[in-house]
């Protein structure tokens, strides 16, 4: 069952289709804000108060059909609202990261890097981006959104994400660049 | 074409969201500019590098609610675990100041005293114990030292007896052990030389036959 149907059940009162949306989509969305703040207990709590608000709208949602756009549409307005909250402490500004484990690493060479501490990078990474770019490169690297799906959830042009996507990936290929990260990974073969 | 639209058509070729015309057509335009093809390779090797790893976390808290429709508006507190914590604190810290308002008004009294902790309605109440004297302290103190002197005293004895016991014990079992030890070499000894005595006894016996035999061959040649 599709989950426009899950929703449709979900409106006339079956709570077991909302427990079957809330196991479909909280690994998505858990993984989604895990994205944004690279930090675990942020990720659950984004993903509870999504599942929670998904449970308190849903019964209102016009258009089932486009169920996908809206909770990540929920997901990244929590995640924005947290981060103005926090007032911005959870990301970290372009350079300063990278700058710190440059010096402490003394640049690991890329071969010595397991996928665990590319891993790690790599989510440092996204979060010297800013929160447009980041959502961009979440939606479309991790989930393999479309340009057209990820323009509708954050109600943008598709040319503005396709513009977003290129100067995030330009930032993550400096960073990476900076890491001596290319010798291994970035090599076009 | 402008520098934007070129990189929107090159974003479409990196996720493959062109038809077929279009993609060869910005495939003419890359054989075309070495500088674009060249951004391409390097944000392709970004991809690559970031195909490599996933944003899972193994902390995922399952989230679930009753079937249970009635319960509704109680499952939904429940989920949003947070505010119901404050909530829970809020209640305690209200409870706690309305209590701490109750005695200062009734005039409750709770302190300390060198006899205890007291509890009074009105005036701090009198002490009813004066407790034990200096006196009977210092002879408490004397007869515990006593007392203490004595167990210890008898807890030595009792550890030099098993000590001793545990000595002799072991000296016992040592002198039984060489005693064997002995036994057996004597036996040993004994075992030799029986078994050499035989084997002498056997030679002498090949010898004269060996010489019967020769001087019997040498007599009758």
């Amino acid at each position: 069952m599709d989950d426009a149907s899950l929703v449709k059940r979900y409106q006339l009162g079956d709570i077991r289709a909302f427990n079957e949306l809330a196991n479909r989509w909280q690994s998505k969305i858990h993984r989604f804000s895990y994205g944004f703040f690279g930090n675990a207990d942020d990720a659950g709590e984004i993903t509870q108060k999504t599942l929670i608000r998904v449970y308190k709208k849903a019964g209102e949602l016009e258009e089932p059909g486009k169920f996908s756009s809206w909770i990540y549409r929920i997901a990244n307005n929590l995640c924005l609202d947290e981060l103005k909250r926090a007032g911005r402490r959870k990301s970290s500004p372009l350079g300063s990261w990278s700058e710190q484990i440059a010096e402490s690493e003394n640049h690991i060479p890329s071969r010595q890097l397991e996928s665990k501490e590319l891993g790690v990078i790599i989510q440092n990474a996204l979060l010297t981006l800013s929160d447009d770019q980041r959502v961009v490169i979440i939606l479309k690297e991790f989930e393999g959104m479309k340009f057209r799906e990820i323009a509708e959830i954050l109600d943008e042009s598709e040319n503005t994400i396709k513009s977003r996507m290129y100067y995030g990936l330009r930032s993550l290929r400096k960073i990476l660049t900076e890491q001596n990260i290319q010798p291994e990974y970035l090599n076009y073969d | 074409m402008t520098e934007q639209e070129k990189h929107n058509r090159m974003m479409d070729y990196l996720y493959d969201e062109m038809s077929d015309t279009e993609k060869r057509e910005f495939e003419e335009l890359l054989e075309a500019d070495a500088k674009l093809k060249k951004e391409l390779e390097e944000l392709q090797a970004t991809r690559k590098v970031m195909g490599t790893v996933s944003l899972d976390s193994d902390e995922l808290k399952p989230f679930s609610l009753s079937t249970d429709r009635n319960s509704e508006s109680e499952n939904s507190s429940k989920g949003d675990t947070k505010l119901y914590r404050l909530m829970k604190v809020g209640m305690a810290a209200a409870i706690l100041l309305a209590g701490m308002m109750a005695l200062a008004f009734s005039g409750v009294q709770f302190g300390k005293t060198s006899d205890g902790f007291y509890l009074a309605i009105g005036n701090q109440p009198e002490p009813v114990q004066q407790g034990i004297s200096e006196e009977d302290v210092m002879n408490l103190l004397a007869q515990i030292q006593q007392d203490n002197t004595l167990v210890m005293a008898a807890l030595a004895e009792q550890t030099r007896q098993q000590q001793n016991e545990q000595l002799e014990e072991a000296l016992n079992l040592l002198t039984a052990y060489y005693d064997q030890r002995r036994q057996q070499d004597l036996l040993l000894i004994a075992e030799g030389l029986t078994q050499l005595e035989e084997d002498t006894y056997y030679r002498f016996l090949q010898t004269d036959e060996t010489l019967g035999d020769i001087i019997y061959a040498l007599s009758n040649p």
